[in-house]
């Protein structure tokens, strides 16, 4: 029987270790190579030519994402299935803008990770039905908003301008973060994006940009009940 | 065999709780065994097995709450709770230190020491 020949890339030591060792007790798959950042990750798809490349996110020297462009650039056959804790929406298109063939959360079980990377080999997309129906859904608004002929050239994405929809009812990062069921600091990070994009300072310029400029709508707030 | 060379290893069936079971299995000195947290038994097997360190993954706590944790820990607080995270290798044990773990080594180090 042929071995699934894995890659593993993730700074991450010890979660390195223990996703090999799962893979190893598994007569069908082998990890042929580890690397601990996004340019070992390139260096070592190109010598070890592995069937699939498990690449997380967040790496120092050069991310998962960087690295997935530029392997596919390079190795246009390459399987690319992103694993990362991450479930924020522009990761996730940015992974499949960059040419990933999956995209799967550390928090999936063994063997529905297992499955899923079986099911690349058959041409099958890696990914979860939530993050697939996010995926569709983002391919909906595109095509609705070419249909509409919409653009507002300001460069935010959608969910950016969904957090500044936020920030515009005065709601705090946690509170932003709850409602769109995202991590506090993804919701810092996404501001941070929203300023530099905008060449704003600050948060208040921002909401106040978006209103002015008519890139959101406002999202009415809920009427206390008697 | 002392209690303080028993492991536990909580989980959700996550991948990394999973691997590191098995990473621990192969250490020599430590008996480890697993238990799926949704299990309803899940106290009783605790009580019988007697660890003297349990780890869980910190994702886990998250997505499922740590009522389970704080309830044995609150039965036994000599039992060391090891909180391994997939976004850092920082590992926090108990609520009151915490450590850095890079490798398998290090974490049998940690459940060891504390």
């Amino acid at each position: 029987m042929s071995q699934l020949r894995v890659l593993l890339v993730d700074d991450q030591v010890l979660f390195r270790e223990a996703i090999a060792n799962l893979i190893s007790s598994r007569e069908d798959m082998v990890v042929v190579g580890e690397a601990g950042d996004g340019a070992e990750a390139v260096e070592k798809a190109r010598v070890l030519k592995p069937d699939i490349i498990l690449m997380d996110i967040r790496m120092p020297r050069m991310d998962g994402l960087e690295a997935t462009r530029r392997i596919k650039e390079e190795m246009p056959q390459a399987n690319i299935v992103i694993l990362t804790v991450s479930d924020d929406d522009d990761d996730l298109f940015e992974a499949i803008k960059s040419g990933a063939i999956g995209y799967l959360l550390k928090s999936l079980k063994a063997e529905s990770l297992f499955e899923r990377l079986k099911g690349v080999l058959h041409g099958e997309a890696a990914l979860s039905p939530l993050l697939a129906t996010r995926v569709l859904e983002e391919f909906a608004r595109l095509k609705r908003r070419r249909g509409n002929g919409e653009e507002d050239g300001s460069g935010l994405t959608d969910r950016e301008k969904e957090v500044i929809q936020y920030v515009i009812n005065g709601k705090s990062n946690k509170e932003i973060a709850s409602a769109l069921s995202i991590a506090e600091s993804t919701v810092k990070r996404h501001l941070h994006n929203i300023l530099e994009k905008l060449h704003l300072q600050n948060r208040a310029q921002a909401a106040a940009y978006a209103v002015r400029k008519g890139l959101v709508e406002e999202i009415p707030e809920k009427k206390p009940t008697d | 065999m002392v209690a303080g060379e028993r492991v536990l290893v909580l989980h959700y069936k996550s991948l990394f709780a999973q691997g590191i079971e098995r990473l621990l299995t192969k250490v020599k000195g430590l008996q480890v065994e697993s238990l799926e947290l949704e299990r309803d038994d899940v106290l009783e097997k605790v009580r019988r097995f007697q660890p003297g360190a349990i780890i869980v993954d910190v994702e886990d706590i998250r997505a499922f709450g740590d009522g389970l944790v704080l309830q044995i820990l609150r039965e036994d607080p000599r039992i060391r709770v090891v909180c391994l995270s997939t976004t850092d290798s920082k590992v926090d044990i108990y609520d009151r230190h915490q450590t850095v773990v890079g490798n398998t080594e290090e974490l049998v180090k940690a459940v060891q020491v504390g």
